[in-house]
């Protein structure tokens, strides 16, 4: 069927009165003016056959037709495929001015933090806390479920109050830690996906260094006093590569090493720490502890500097590999109170994990567990314009309008000739 | 349309005290309308006897003479010179014929008359017509009313197209008695009959000044086959060969006609062309209002 894509131009159709109007002045204007028809009419015709209206001239027809097609082909006619047009036409142009919401409000309830730490009075006792949040205007008693694979941990029902956050603590035995801690409440809520939270432990196990080369006696002693380190007897059981010397260590796990250094020469210029480790960046070092630093031969990233020297450096790969090139085994720094703070440092740097007092925790987002609904656009308030789709006819009737114009000017160009 | 010359007062000079004469009012009073003593102070000259009528006041026979002649007899009395002028000009389309010589004429005429009325102490006015009076100035008296009669003929214009010569549209308003000059080509297809009686009821005297244009009824080329008329727009389908044959014996019968019905009402009538002088039209004009010519 045939529709317009811009029907408000179909009103310069009058138009087409005009044109005859302007026909019948041009006509006027060929005739001559005299002060009175009366005196040139002949006594001997009827005068209803000689006082007449000029006759029309045909070709107002033609100029007219010409002007209707270009004002249709301007409004734009579309041949609408049956089916598609109705349905599209009438969901676009639909005077839709609300949508109204069915369904209420489902309150929910979330686990948003499950934690794992060591305890900060009892050195050798672990601890582990959850914390329960809800959404909504209910209150909730939920049972809560925290364990491992192997044990459950904590099975409780909690309180929650409307609108109150609730935290639970609970002891963790220290033979689960390292191992996957599971957190769950059985709430028939919103969003049951909120209600489990899973924590991996093994960054809480304490570091195990691997030694390698010949370190000397300051080193072991600053890791055996370090309580989140300990010296692996094995390879296998090692978390952590440390190497004195120049030795080769195996490059599966982080590697720490302190080169030897060449020369015995003091850091000229004031240190500076390029690391966000808080252990480290607030490490006040003196550059007169420090002896022989060994020339750069890589391009890693800087972790210390002494002007352009570059003191201790870490790679940007995995495995992480921290390189010290100055002297860790000599005096006078073994002997100040920042060597072990040092090395406390360099192994988590290392690590890239807290080792003094590492915490371990899992947290769903509390935005996460908001199912409000957002609030909807006035339909009212949004002007749509509907599109049709459909065969654009507009060049068919311009090649009409082309044709006829055509006509036209053959028709004048034989008229004018025709009358010299 | 070219510049319209104005009149030449100098010219007028010589025609004052001859308009004196042509241009009083005659209007006859009937000495039953108004007692004696008013006549006398209104200064009304005595004109002439007529016999005793049904209706007459018998204050007015005139005894001596009724005893002599054997009958009753009253007397009539003229009016003195004061009366009123009423300058009609055509404003119409028709009048705008060939090149507007028909509309400076009259013009040029109008403002003659307009200044004898002013020499001979008349009052006039001027009403410029079409299908409506378009412009009107008042009766008045004097120089200051004469430049503004004169003004308004300086800014008024002929219609380019339409229009209609509706001379009734002239009388509205006028007061019984008074007199019209009505400058016109008189263009109708009735003959202006109907009109002219109409004129003939208000009780006044009447003066036409028909202008015609030598090309009224010549065609601008050979071979035009359609005419429009100026001011209907109707279109005529004609003949070129006997077109203007027919024009000009069409319009030969209209003048014909108009002369023989002024003649019949009493109106003072003159025809004259586009290509005349004014003086030569005001002058013919007045001669035949007196009925011999006065001067050359």
């Amino acid at each position: 069927m045939l529709e317009w894509a811009y029907p408000v131009a179909l009103i310069a159709l009058s138009l087409v009165g005009l044109v005859w109007w302007l026909h019948r002045r041009a006509l006027q204007r060929d005739s001559t003016a005299v002060s009175a028809a009366f005196l040139w009419q002949s006594t001997e015709h009827n005068l209803n056959a000689t006082v007449q209206h000029a006759p029309s001239d045909r070709i107002w027809w033609l100029r007219a037709a010409l002007l209707a097609f270009v004002v249709l082909a301007l409004a734009k006619p579309l041949w609408l495929n049956h089916g598609d047009a109705p349905i599209d036409v009438w969901s676009e142009t639909a005077p839709l001015a609300r949508v109204i919401q069915i369904g209420k409000l489902s309150d929910d309830v979330a686990l948003t933090t499950l934690a794992v730490r060591r305890s900060p009075i009892a050195e050798s006792r672990w601890e582990g806390l959850v914390t329960i949040t809800p959404n909504g205007t209910k209150a909730w008693r939920l049972p809560l479920r925290v364990g491992t694979p192997e044990l459950i941990i904590a099975d409780t029902s909690i309180d929650v109050p409307a609108g109150a956050e609730v935290v639970y603590r609970f002891g963790v035995p220290a033979s689960e830690i390292g191992k996957t801690f599971t957190a769950q409440i059985d709430a028939k809520d919103g969003l049951a996906e909120n209600n489990q939270l899973q924590l991996q432990t093994n960054t809480l196990t304490q570091v195990a260094v691997h030694l390698v080369g010949a370190c000397s006696p300051y080193v072991r002693a600053a890791l055996k006093s370090h309580p989140g380190v300990s010296i692996s007897l094995t390879e296998a059981a090692a978390t952590l590569n440390l190497v004195c010397g120049e030795a080769a260590a195996p490059l599966n796990r982080p590697t720490l090493t302190f080169h030897r250094v060449g020369s015995s020469t003091v850091p000229a210029d004031p240190l500076r720490w390029h690391t966000a480790n808080p252990s480290l960046s607030s490490l006040a070092l003196g550059s007169q502890w420090l002896r022989a630093v060994a020339p750069q031969t890589h391009a890693d990233n800087s972790v210390l500097t002494s002007g352009a020297a570059t003191l201790i450096s870490t790679n940007t790969t995995s495995p992480r590999r921290v390189d010290v090139w100055f002297d860790m085994q000599s005096k006078p720094l073994t002997l100040t109170p920042q060597y072990p703070l040092l090395i406390s440092g360099l192994i988590e740097l290392t690590m890239e994990r807290d080792s003094l007092d590492p915490i371990a925790s899992a947290t769903h987002s509390r935005e996460e567990a908001n199912i409000q609904p957002t609030p909807l656009a006035n339909p009212a308030h949004e002007s749509h314009k509907p599109t049709l789709r459909g065969d654009d006819l507009s060049h068919w009737f311009i090649a009409i309008a082309l044709a006829l114009l055509f006509v036209d000017l053959m028709w004048t160009l034989r008229r004018n000739r025709q009358h010299g | 349309m070219g510049e319209r010359p104005g009149i030449d007062i100098g010219q007028l000079a010589g025609l004052e005290r001859f308009a004196q004469k042509a241009l009083r009012a005659r209007v006859q009073s009937e000495s039953s309308r108004a007692a004696p003593g008013r006549l006398r102070r209104n200064g009304m000259d005595y004109a002439e006897h007529r016999p005793y009528g049904h209706g007459d006041d018998v204050r007015r026979i005139d005894w001596r003479t009724s005893q002599r002649l054997g009958q009753p007899y009253v007397r009539q009395f003229d009016a003195e010179a004061n009366a009123d002028w009423m300058i009609c000009l055509d404003r119409s389309a028709s009048m705008s014929i060939d090149e507007s010589s028909k509309w400076q004429l009259a013009v040029q005429v109008a403002e003659a008359f307009a200044y004898l009325c002013l020499c001979t102490g008349q009052r006039f006015g001027l009403r410029v017509f079409s299908d409506n009076v378009d412009s009107a100035c008042p009766l008045g008296r004097g120089h200051a009313h004469y430049a503004t009669v004169a003004n308004l003929l300086m800014q008024c214009s002929v219609q380019n197209e339409g229009g209609a010569s509706n001379i009734h549209k002239c009388t509205t308003g006028l007061r019984h008695g008074t007199a019209l000059i009505i400058i016109s080509d008189f263009l109708s297809e009735a003959g202006m009959t109907g009109e002219l009686d109409y004129l003939t009821t208000t009780g006044s005297s009447a003066h036409l000044v028909q202008i015609l244009s030598p090309r009224e009824t010549q065609l601008p080329q050979a071979d035009v086959s359609t005419v429009r008329d100026i001011e209907t727009g109707l279109t005529v389908n004609i003949e070129p060969n006997t077109a203007e044959t027919t024009a000009k014996r069409t319009l030969q019968r209209l003048q014909q006609d108009l002369a023989d019905t002024c003649t019949r009402q009493g109106i003072n009538f003159t025809s004259c062309r586009s290509d005349e002088a004014w003086r030569t039209v005001v002058l013919r004009h007045l001669e035949s209002v007196l009925g011999e010519p006065q001067l050359h």
